[in-house]
């Protein structure tokens, strides 16, 4: 590898991760507001913010619909990829646009949208009505992680099952799920991460008693400049680290360069 | 017995029916769920011809008022061309970074170097717009990282937030690991045969790479495109805290119309001609690349 390939590599990956780390030093200060450098070191902002109210409910909020999010993705992802790539299905290439238009339809457009029918059944301010939204918002991510993993399974392991006697939905459910149980795991742990981070369109769809923590992050950095947000961002970032690890004993990070 | 036959055919009948249909019954719970955003998306484009009311916010009364209004409203014109300049800007970064990113992580040798470069991809990936928006605000604030150091190199701090440029790497910041992640899946379907092969015919490494790698790359470079193109058009965090609101994208323009100053016919109008202009773009780059799989990873 040449050097100027290094420096290239080197340059991004910093650029990547400076940012996340700068955080994590700063939420340390001793001093009432974020400066780099750090003025001295302590953990209060973290007993701050663990104790505000804007952040307990906030993070209880975001767990309830991050979870009820992933409970609706994985069978939903799941069946729709391995529909869409085992089967016969003339309108594969429509169906597939179709399923992207959670990526091409702005969220702003979609909270507004999801709002209109809200409005009409009640759903305002529903954490689990936040939950499917964000699962109807990053359901893509989902259908790539999955479709992946059908793409990589043996048929052969299908047609063995059943030419042994099983019948179709024994087969799935005793062949094809735990075959397809990495790509599924890698949707799942997205899908929840990815919920507990979501911003615009909950911004749209909660009331202030369902404000997810994003949304009151927003506010406080919008209104304060005490490092209490920085001590609620690092323990964002912990929360990636320990969804990667994760990841990386049960699936192994590198299923993603596949 | 003939009856038994008609009874076994039926059921037969129905079995082949529904297996016909299998594919299309896994897909359904998926149609319906995007399909409730998008019973929403239709009423959304109904309102943007609705005329404006100042009492009952808008009467069916049809109108192209809101979109003549959209195309000739200067703020409103300025911060499509903002939007569309800047993301474009940002996606061709975005390609010419991650592509060779991508590519070294799939090909070395070093498994730690791998590891390295995956993970350090993964870890923004993970991150929501909120705390990389404010991590950057950190960075890049007069208190912060370039403040501190530019005081002390020329005594004076320099800040870059509430500048494009701020808004340009924090958008660089979120499209640039999905790139990566979108790329790499092609690259390792690239065989490695081929670009061995094409050595061995005497082509330079570089030849190799322009000649042999990058057209086999093309479905994964243009899905990645498609998927970045449309998260950064319609971004509203990151122009909203690193551009500060002198630098504003359509979907904060939309936002402000729609939830301040209350007029839903016009804020409908503006979001209709992003959504517009966007499938407009996204079909463009399906029609040139010819691919009919995107985003749907291996094939």
């Amino acid at each position: 590898m040449r050097w100027y390939t290094k420096i290239f590599l080197a340059g991004v990956m910093l650029f990547f991760v400076l940012p996340l780390l700068i955080v994590l030093i700063c939420s340390f200060t001793s001093a009432p507001r974020v400066t780099f450098p750090p003025q001295g070191f302590s953990v209060q902002w973290y007993f701050t913010a663990l104790t505000s109210p804007w952040f307990q409910t906030g993070l209880k909020n975001s767990l309830i619909a991050a979870t009820f999010c992933t409970i609706l993705a994985v069978p939903i992802g799941m069946l729709a990829s391995y529909g869409l790539l085992r089967y016969k299905i003339k309108a594969r290439n429509a169906i597939q646009v179709y399923l992207l238009l959670p990526f091409t339809v702005p969220l702003v457009v979609q909270g507004i949208s999801l709002l209109f029918i809200y409005a009409r059944t009640g759903l305002v301010g529903n954490i689990l009505g936040i939950g499917f939204a964000l699962m109807e918002i990053n359901l893509p991510f989902m259908l790539w992680s999955t479709s992946s993993a059908v793409n990589r399974m043996d048929p052969n392991l299908e047609n063995a099952s059943m030419s042994l006697g099983a019948n179709e939905i024994y087969t799935f459910v005793h062949i094809t799920i735990p075959a397809l149980l990495p790509g599924i795991m890698s949707g799942g742990l997205l899908m929840f991460v990815l919920g507990l981070n979501e911003f615009v369109t909950s911004l749209m769809l909660t009331t202030i008693w369902s404000a997810t923590l994003p949304i009151n992050m927003y506010t406080r950095i919008k209104t304060a400049i005490t490092p209490d947000v920085a001590a609620a961002a690092a323990i964002y970032i912990i929360i990636a680290v320990i969804a990667i690890i994760i990841l990386d004993k049960t699936v192994g990070i590198e299923s993603y360069l596949k | 017995m003939t009856a038994e036959k008609g009874s076994d055919s039926l059921k037969e009948k129905i079995y082949l029916w529904a297996k016909k249909r299998v594919g299309y019954l896994l897909t359904l719970p998926a149609i319906v769920s995007v399909g409730i955003m998008a019973v929403g998306l239709f009423y959304f484009s109904l309102i943007s011809f609705f005329k404006y009311d100042i009492i009952q916010i808008f009467v069916p009364a049809f109108t192209l008022e809101n979109y003549l209004r959209v195309f000739t409203t200067e703020g409103v014109v300025s911060s499509f061309i903002r939007t569309f300049t800047l993301t474009t800007i940002t996606c061709i970064l975005c390609l010419l970074i991650g592509i060779p990113y991508a590519y070294f992580m799939v090909r070395t040798k070093s498994l730690m170097l791998k590891r390295a470069l995956l993970l350090m991809t993964l870890v923004p990936f993970f991150i929501g717009e909120i705390v990389k928006a404010y991590s950057w605000l950190i960075i890049l604030g007069e208190k912060g990282l370039l403040g501190s150091l530019t005081q002390q190199l020329f005594h004076s701090p320099i800040s870059l937030v509430n500048t494009p440029y701020a808004v340009l790497i924090g958008l660089l910041h979120m499209l640039l690991p999905m790139t990566i992640l979108l790329i790499a899946p092609s690259v390792t379907a690239v065989s490695e045969y081929t670009e061995m092969a094409a050595q061995n015919l005497g082509a330079t490494p570089r030849q190799c790479f322009f000649h042999v790698v990058l057209p086999q790359l093309k479905p994964g470079i243009l899905g990645a495109l498609i998927v970045t193109f449309a998260i950064g058009a319609t971004e509203y965090a990151n122009p909203d805290l690193l551009g500060g609101g002198v630098f504003d994208f359509v979907a904060n323009v939309m936002y402000m119309m729609i939830f301040n100053a209350v007029n839903y016919p016009y804020g409908a109008a503006m979001g209709v001609v992003l959504v517009i202009t966007l499938s407009a773009i996204v079909y463009i780059i399906l029609r040139i690349g010819k691919i009919g799989n995107i985003f749907i990873r291996g094939r």
